[in-house]
């Protein structure tokens, strides 16, 4: 029982400790399982879906020509389904990111850290199209075709530089 | 009373207006984008996004804030931006930065002269969505942001 208790906790040393053969160790063990997998799910959900509020909200405010104050575009329905695409297809376990509209009336998706690190990613047809520094003179930038699964290098940038806490 | 305020409008625009800055950019200068939307400023940053150049002309447009006092900028930004094109809205902060980032990035600034002597345009820019973002990222990190009091 008390093992049980801990391991609701999801602390890592309780998991070495539950490896036993007998059945109730695999029960316990199917149980953390499960207990992780709904946390991890909950998280990703919330966060997902404040991604969601947060771009509905650029979509009402960029809604006409020069929202920016200067020349910009409004925000298309195209540009809308784009980034709802790409929220969809963000790894799990990274830092949440801004929603940023753009002046050619895309959405892009911001990561920055306090380190120096700034990556933005944004839909452009079939395309993503990225650019970041990340600390120092390293930088990144290029397209990648995009068809709602994010290519393995996006993946990548934002699994090493902007994993979540 | 609403009389007066024009008058005195009228006045301190053309007063500003009489100011002499040289037409070559010096690559130390400050260059300052006044922002107006508030999801281009994030905890205490610009965002690449503000440093975009517009859709329509490939430019962004900036004022050479160089040897100005805390109050002229804002005033400039006031009567010159703000002031420009109808709803453009308030100008809720801005992105200062020094000439010098801006032409590393391969960027030229050219003096436009109206509707402010200080008025000026980043030019230059890619057509590669790629590469203007990386550029827009670049300014945008070594920006300084300023809210408007």
């Amino acid at each position: 029982m008390s093992i049980r208790l801990a391991a609701v906790t999801g602390s890592g040393a309780v998991s070495w400790l539950i490896t036993g053969l007998s059945q109730e160790s695999r029960d316990i063990e199917a149980e953390i399982r499960e207990i992780r997998q709904k946390r991890r799910e909950l998280i990703t959900f919330s966060w997902r879906e404040s991604l969601r509020d947060e771009l509905a909200d650029v979509i009402q405010s960029c809604s006409t020509a020069g929202w920016d104050g200067y020349d910009a575009e409004p925000v298309s329905a195209e540009s809308e389904i784009a980034a709802l695409q790409l929220i969809e297809s963000l790894p799990e376990y990274i830092l949440s990111p801004d929603v940023v509209p753009e002046p050619s009336g895309g959405i892009a998706l911001e990561w920055r850290t306090d380190d120096r690190k700034h990556f933005t990613l944004s839909v452009s047809g079939t395309s993503l199209v990225y650019a970041g520094v990340f600390g120092g003179s390293c930088k990144k930038y290029g397209e990648e075709p995009f068809f709602d699964v994010l290519p393995a290098t996006i993946v990548a940038i934002l699994t090493h530089y902007f994993p979540s806490a | 009373m609403s009389c007066l305020r024009q008058l005195w409008q009228f006045l301190l625009t053309t007063f500003l207006q009489l100011d002499k800055v040289p037409r070559i950019v010096a690559p130390d200068e400050r260059v300052t984008r006044y922002i107006f939307f508030h999801r281009h400023v994030k905890n205490g940053q610009v965002s690449s996004g503000a440093f975009l150049p517009s859709p329509k002309t490939n430019d962004l447009s900036v004022y050479r804030t160089h040897r100005c006092t805390e109050k002229r900028i804002w005033l400039l930004g006031k009567l010159f931006v703000e002031g420009h094109g109808k709803d453009k809205g308030r100008i809720l902060a801005r992105g200062d930065l020094c000439s010098a980032i801006i032409f590393a990035q391969g960027l030229r600034i050219v003096a436009v002269g109206t509707p402010h002597p200080r008025h000026a345009n980043v030019r230059d820019w890619p057509d590669d969505k790629a590469q203007q973002k990386m550029k827009a990222v670049v300014l945008a990190e070594n920006s300084s942001l300023f809210f408007r009091p």
